[in-house]
């Protein structure tokens, strides 16, 4: 028994290691004294928090990125749930689906001053509508990917038996279709959000100076700390949601 | 489908972009084509160092991640319980921003190491060690995971044939496991190779200035020369996405060579 624990133990040092350090964020983000070689801070307070909402160029940024973040994500399951479905289909060829997700290894930079130089000629570029659109790049195929098992022979069939019962259309997709797949559809919801919410190089290229939370972030690593702690924090607010809504898909789908 | 026609027009024109910008010195819209950033850039000493160190970083984060996820995923098959499972699942979903904002507290100068007596100069070190950091603290959970989800049970029973039909530890793992795993950890490490040589907000917050990353060198460039260096920077942004292209053409090849292989076994 014990030997078999022991074999564990490089796992659990690992999980450890990858997972505790960020449990530092809170403390760092309400020290608001935490001079070196102290190990533990000196003063807590709200500092911080309360520099980040009264600070307009953060509010703002926080704000565009919660736009562009919904707006991303609602027109990436538009896109995404009829690609799924055709991708889902028996017999797709592998190297479709691998060609519709292959965007996302495009750098994030390229999507970003590449598309500037044609959004500048459409009128959208240095706006969050052209921000949005080079998110696009990286959010469809993963909203694709977390669709597309749900597209399954298995679906196919009960919404084969409701036409059969007599459903329309309209029924077998409100009926069937969307409520076996209303677990996915919202993590690829949050996902889309999440990739949106974080994506810095195709903000900057087309952004043009516009603010976003990633884009703000940056300097106050170095500038404070404390400040960095608290936008990492809420940072963390849409992909702890996503994590929390896939172990929920994954407890409904269990159940 | 729509999602076809949006992703070829974005990612085309993405490219088709940058790379006009490239041949287009000082030129936002319209301009004559020429080659000379292309001439230039690629006569930068900074440049060069800047792909080296590119390369090396996406090669070694890559690898490192690999190596340490593997026999861990394997460490996980055995292990029931869900919490383990949760906890790496939750260091997946964390932005790469983050894991290098929370690295610096860490590990930066005055950071709580520091403050404890060990000495770890691995943020803007030149090599780009904290760097790595990052990537591997964030890539191995997500390796892990997804090298895990492959350990399936149809898997152990084959294994579990191949040992009954009287094959070794090696053998069952070169002609067994290996095929089960390499797929889903394939395409991963394209992933994250791709992730590591794309990736500006990384290198922004913990590495170095000299050399920099790709990415970042085309950032710095237009900030020092002003806009006229947009061209140079473009190139770099273009050779980012070859390097990106060549490994993916590189592992697309050989995983058809696997595939053929294994049918002329057959």
């Amino acid at each position: 028994m014990i030997v078999e624990r022991i074999k564990f133990i490089p796992l659990w040092i690992a999980v450890f290691l990858f997972s505790a350090p960020f449990l530092i964020l809170p403390v760092r983000a309400i020290a608001d004294e935490w001079r070196s070689p102290a190990l533990i801070p000196q003063r807590f307070g709200t500092r911080a928090l309360e520099a980040v909402r009264n600070d307009a160029l953060i509010v703002e940024a926080l704000t565009n990125s919660i736009v562009v973040g919904i707006g991303t994500m609602i027109i990436g399951l538009i896109l995404a749930w009829p690609a799924a479905r055709s991708l889902g289909a028996p017999g797709t060829p592998a190297l479709l689906t691998a060609t519709v997700l292959a965007p996302v290894l495009l750098p994030p930079l390229v999507v970003g001053e590449g598309l500037r130089v044609w959004f500048l000629r459409i009128g959208i570029a240095d706006g969050l509508i052209g921000i949005g659109l080079s998110h696009l790049i990286s959010v469809v195929p993963y909203m694709i990917l977390v669709l597309l098992p749900g597209f399954s022979v298995a679906l196919r069939r009960r919404e084969e038996a409701a036409r059969v019962l007599g459903a329309t259309r309209f029924q077998v997709w409100w009926g069937v279709t969307t409520r076996i797949l209303a677990g996915r559809v919202g993590v690829a919801l949050v996902l889309g959000f999440t990739i949106s919410w974080s994506q810095y190089g195709s903000s900057l290229g087309v952004g043009g100076g516009i603010p976003m939370l990633p884009l703000v972030l940056v300097p106050f690593v170095r500038s404070d700390p404390q400040i960095a702690a608290v936008l990492d924090l809420i940072f963390l607010l849409p992909p702890f949601l996503l994590f929390a809504s896939a172990l929920r898909a994954g407890v409904d789908r269990a159940a | 489908m729509p999602a076809f026609i949006v992703l070829g027009l974005l990612t085309i024109g993405a490219l088709a972009g940058v790379i006009s910008s490239s041949l287009r010195p000082g030129a936002i819209i319209g301009g004559s084509y020429s080659a000379d950033a292309w001439s230039e850039v690629f006569a930068d000493a900074s440049f060069q160092r800047s792909i080296a160190f590119t390369v090396r970083s996406a090669v070694l984060a890559t690898i490192i991640s690999i190596v340490i996820s593997i026999p861990l995923a394997f460490l996980l098959r055995h292990r029931r319980g869900a919490i383990t499972r949760t906890a790496l699942s939750t260091v997946v979903p964390v932005p790469h921003l983050v894991a290098a904002s929370v690295l610096v507290v860490w590990l930066g100068p005055g950071g709580l190491f520091d403050r404890l007596g060990v000495e770890l100069p691995v943020v803007r070190d030149g090599f780009g060690l904290g760097l790595i950091l990052v990537y591997v603290l964030k890539e191995v959970p997500f390796l892990i995971l997804i090298t895990h989800a492959s350990l399936t049970d149809d898997l152990a029973r084959r294994e579990a044939a191949a040992r009954s039909l009287g094959a070794r530890r090696l053998r069952r793992w070169a002609t067994v496991t290996i095929p089960a795993i390499a797929e889903p950890l394939v395409l991963g490490s394209l992933l994250v190779a791709a992730f590591v040589v794309g990736s500006t907000e990384v290198p922004a917050v913990i590495g170095p200035l000299d050399p920099e990353a790709l990415s970042n060198w085309s950032i710095t460039r237009v900030r020092i020369r002003g806009p006229i260096a947009r061209a140079d920077a473009a190139v770099a942004l273009v050779t980012a996405s070859l390097i990106v292209i060549a490994v993916t053409a590189a592992v697309a090849m050989v995983a058809r060579w696997t595939i053929e292989i294994r049918k002329l076994r057959r």
